[in-house]
């Protein structure tokens, strides 16, 4: 199924894709930042996501908070996300409140009002968040772990949410300076789709954001990592009821077409009740959880990211023999293994998933914003479908063979320990 | 001020009533050439046998794992192969046998939900492990703190009432569900006077309805079946406090039995939660506790409205430090509710709101099912969705002052809080009655 966006460009640099779709008087308008925890540095960690908070605190004209109390008010759903690529906000709404939301991104984008008196209570905010995603959830610093002992130089070694100490340090000119550097027209893409006149759209487009002036471009990121030379491992020890192991192998970003072949393979691996590892390890209470994941269309990582393999085992079970049978189940793939009949239905489940995915005006317009933004182009958001049916077992052995290897494996183990032995080892933040 | 709204576009419905008593909504959906297949049986976690939390739920998975024509592992493949999904589980009020996938395939998915609700093997082997997969999940639960807090506040709460379990059962319970109890667990509530289908999809409703006509207008209906009794025990202002001294943050629950579905007052309810707690920044808690205090990253307060009378929940989680005094504040912000109610502008907002957003839940089959789903299992009037956002419109800020000074009662709270209890047992102590229990 294609899927028709057009694209148009204001003199500020800033790029907008159309889409029409009158099946309810709805409308999706999203602005994509190139920001995320990709463009941080040491010291302030954290800042991109801690920024998309500062968003919602208030402009000039308009009060803490207040934006989404408007966007609700108007029978309208909002938030926004930050990854390590990009930074998202987006509003779903009534069609003919849309002017309303165009107006609201405009003013924040031109009259952000960045005070002590906000920061202070929104840093307490977002380490609570912390605590909830990660300090407290039951993997969220093994995870951690992972992408800082996978990548040396490249910035996804760092959680997009930042390290505590960070978050706890950082200034509001630090904030506002990379509000200057990247919330600029020429650095971002609106996306708005729905039951729309193209363009009225336009126009309201060019009547709020016209006038917002570009910046210099942010400087580009040149650490990239390079080839990893041998297997990494870790133990991390927490209270836990479970023992758990996390793997990544370093993988290409979202423009390789590798990255198409490796998405059958995860699929084989582990989607579904009929994937290899349902049947292997989980159905038969082996394991509560073995899966394989590299992302799905748009949440592929920019640059080379980590293809991640899990498992989450109950106590009883030994760690070492399951982590090594896994490793079995990959090679067998080398060997190939892969039947005419699994390939059919890996592909069959993915191009069904991505059907169903183009439901909503929201996530048709976060496919195009955010390919446009990792990929450089939207349009790879129609390949995807014939890519995905090109795909043979040849080119699934293939990646297998280059990427699924011990040398390209970074491994961390989790080992449950005492609340004794937590105490002992110190405070985790 | 009037409120102005855009009416959603309405789509082809077909509704009928077989004889033996199954009700069929077919709904016509275009947007995409997908399916979603919903059959749904008005019986839910709170006809669980005592002690035995978890029967309604893992009976309707079961029905999933092996039919005389094929077994666990060709309905896999089958589903699998045909890029679809299917699930099978019961909330409290009702149980849902939910499949998505394309709409070419709907016939080869009705047929297999005939097999699973008419010849079901109870497989022995697949059923011991099911019920191991179950424990093993449940076992992970205990390092999920929002988790702990969630099934705790419920028990304490509801004490020993099904509405006191969740209805994916306990740790403790999973391993005393016999065959037999999900063998007769089926027979005696799956039966066609209980049973209702709602299908969303790019189809013609007259197609979906003849198929389920031919495959299910046979089927006899059974004898009447008594639902168990419903017993709440109330008990007010008491704290109960989980310790886990790895945690940096605690969970917070407050809360009392709430209403039911059927509650003639439940819009201005929900309104007036939306603008207490349910409307995140629009809401007072949020407003209070987030944006002003900056204690917590996220609070909510919801009406569970059911069957029988559902909790009152206000949920949140701080810093281990701020424990104490986050419970202070939504008191405060309670108590100032109940007594004071919404100013105009928050019940117009919230009114709006309300209006507004009602079409954004038309987007998909599956939440378009959603809707038609709360219709069959509440019995909500047939125009519910036609009404919905004019209905609304007419609420007053009258209405919401008198439902907050009935529906809301501070004085009466059950809280669980699960964290580090050196950091704030003897400060919540001040609050009320405090115990220590374990998970």
């Amino acid at each position: 199924m294609e899927l028709k966006f057009n694209i148009h460009h204001l003199e500020n640099g800033l790029t907008i894709l159309t889409h029409r779709d009158p099946f309810q008087p709805l409308v999706s308008f999203q602005i994509h930042f190139k920001a995320g925890s990709r463009y941080e540095r040491p010291g302030i960690t954290g800042i991109s996501h801690m920024f998309e908070h500062m968003m919602f605190k208030g402009t000039k004209k308009v009060g803490p908070e207040e934006f989404a109390r408007i966007i609700q008010a108007a029978g309208g759903s909002l938030n926004a996300f930050t990854t390590q690529d990009n930074t998202t906000y987006y509003e779903n709404l009534p069609s003919d409140k849309l002017e309303l939301a165009v107006k609201l991104e405009a003013d924040r984008l031109k009259n952000l009002r960045l005070t002590e008196e906000t920061l202070e209570p929104e840093r307490e905010v977002v380490r609570n968040e912390r605590k909830l995603r990660t300090v407290n959830s039951p993997f969220g610093l093994v995870y951690e772990k992972l992408y800082a002992l996978a990548y040396e130089r490249h910035p996804y070694q760092w959680p997009v949410i930042g390290w505590d100490s960070d978050l706890k340090a950082f200034t509001l000119e630090d904030c506002k300076e990379y509000y200057r550097i990247y919330y600029a027209p020429n650095n971002s893409v609106i996306v708005i789709s729905g039951d729309i006149e193209e363009e009225k759209a336009l126009s309201l487009v060019k009547k709020y954001f016209g006038d917002i002036p570009a910046q210099k471009p942010p400087p580009p990121i040149v650490t990239f990592e390079e080839p990893q030379r041998g297997e990494k491992r870790a133990i991390f020890k927490k209270v836990s009821k479970m023992k758990a192991f996390f793997a990544g192998f370093h993988v290409p970003g979202i423009k390789d077409d590798d990255i198409y072949p490796l998405m059958v393979l995860c699929t084989i691996f582990s989607t579904g009740k009929s994937s290899r590892f349902y049947k292997k390890y989980i159905k038969k209470g082996v394991a509560l959880e073995v899966s394989m994941d590299v992302g799905s269309p748009p949440f592929i990582s920019m640059d080379p990211g980590l293809l991640i393999v899990e498992a989450v085992l109950s106590p009883d079970k030994d760690t070492e023999k399951i982590e090594k049978n896994i490793w079995a189940d990959i090679e067998e793939i080398k060997r190939d293994s892969i039947t005419n009949e699994e390939l059919k239905r890996a592909k069959k489940q993915i191009l069904s998933s991505f059907l169903t995915s183009m439901q909503t005006n929201f996530f048709k317009a976060l496919l195009a914003g955010m390919y446009h933004i990792r990929a450089g182009d939207f349009s790879y958001i129609n390949r995807i479908e014939t890519k995905i049916k090109e795909v043979t077992i040849d080119m699934i052995v293939e990646v297998t063979k280059k990427y699924l290897t011990s040398d390209n494996r970074t491994v961390v183990t989790l080992v449950p320990i005492s609340s004794e032995e937590h105490h002992f080892l110190g405070p985790i933040s | 001020m009037t409120i102005q709204f855009k009416k959603i576009n309405p789509l082809p419905v077909k509704k009928v009533r077989l004889e033996n008593g199954i009700t069929v909504w077919a709904i016509y959906y275009d947007r995409v050439p997908t399916i979603s297949l919903n059959m749904i049986f008005k019986i839910g976690s709170f006809a669980d046998p005592d002690g035995k939390a978890g029967t309604s739920d893992l009976c309707s998975e079961i029905l999933t794992l092996g039919t005389e024509k094929m077994n666990s592992e060709e309905i896999a493949e089958m589903i699998d192969g045909l890029g679809a999904s299917l699930s099978a589980s019961s909330s409290w009020d009702f149980t849902q046998f939910h499949i998505t996938g394309l709409a070419e395939d709907y016939s080869s998915f009705i047929h297999l939900l005939k097999d699973m609700v008419f010849t079901p093997t109870f497989d022995n082997n697949e059923l011991s492990l099911l019920k191991e997969r179950r424990t093993l999940k449940l076992m992970q639960n205990k390092d999920k703190p929002e988790v702990i807090a969630d099934e705790s506040f419920l028990k304490m709460l509801y004490k020993n009432n099904p509405y006191g379990n969740m209805p994916y059962g306990s740790y403790d319970s999973i391993p005393l569900i016999s065959r037999k109890d999900v063998i007769d667990f089926h027979a005696k509530y799956y039966n066609p006077e209980n049973t209702s289908f709602i299908v969303v999809g790019h189809i013609s409703p007259d197609d979906v309805i003849d198929t389920i006509y031919k495959l299910f207008g046979d089927w006899k209906k059974s004898s009447e079946f008594s639902l168990p009794e419903f017993k709440i025990e109330e008990k007010g202002n008491h704290f109960y406090v989980i310790d886990r001294s790895d945690l940096t943050q605690s969970q917070i629950r407050l809360g009392h039995i709430g209403i039911v579905r059927n509650n003639p007052d439940y819009f201005p309810i929900i309104l007036d939660n939306y603008i207490l707690g349910g409307g995140g920044f629009s809401s007072r808690l949020m407003e209070r506790i987030r944006a002003q205090k900056g204690y917590t990253y996220g609070i909510t307060s919801s009406f569970s409205a059911r069957r029988f009378p559902g909790p009152f929940t206000i949920s949140t989680f701080t810093a281990t430090q701020t424990t104490t005094e986050v419970i202070k504040e939504i008191l405060y912000v309670l108590e100032d509710f109940k007594h004071n109610g919404p100013k105009q502008k928050e019940v117009f907002d919230a009114i709006s709101f309300f209006t507004g957003s009602f079409p954004l839940k038309f987007e998909t089959p599956s939440s378009i099912a959603r809707q038609y789903i709360e219709i069959e299992v509440y019995g909500l009037s047939d125009d519910y969705i036609e009404t919905y956002q004019e209905n609304f419109s007419q609420i007053k800020k009258e209405d919401l002052n008198r439902v907050s000074n009935q529906y809301l009662f501070p004085q009466k709270m059950i809280g669980v809080i699960v964290g580090n209890k050196d950091e704030f047992l003897a400060e919540l102590k001040s609050l009320g009655d405090v115990e220590e229990m374990g998970v």
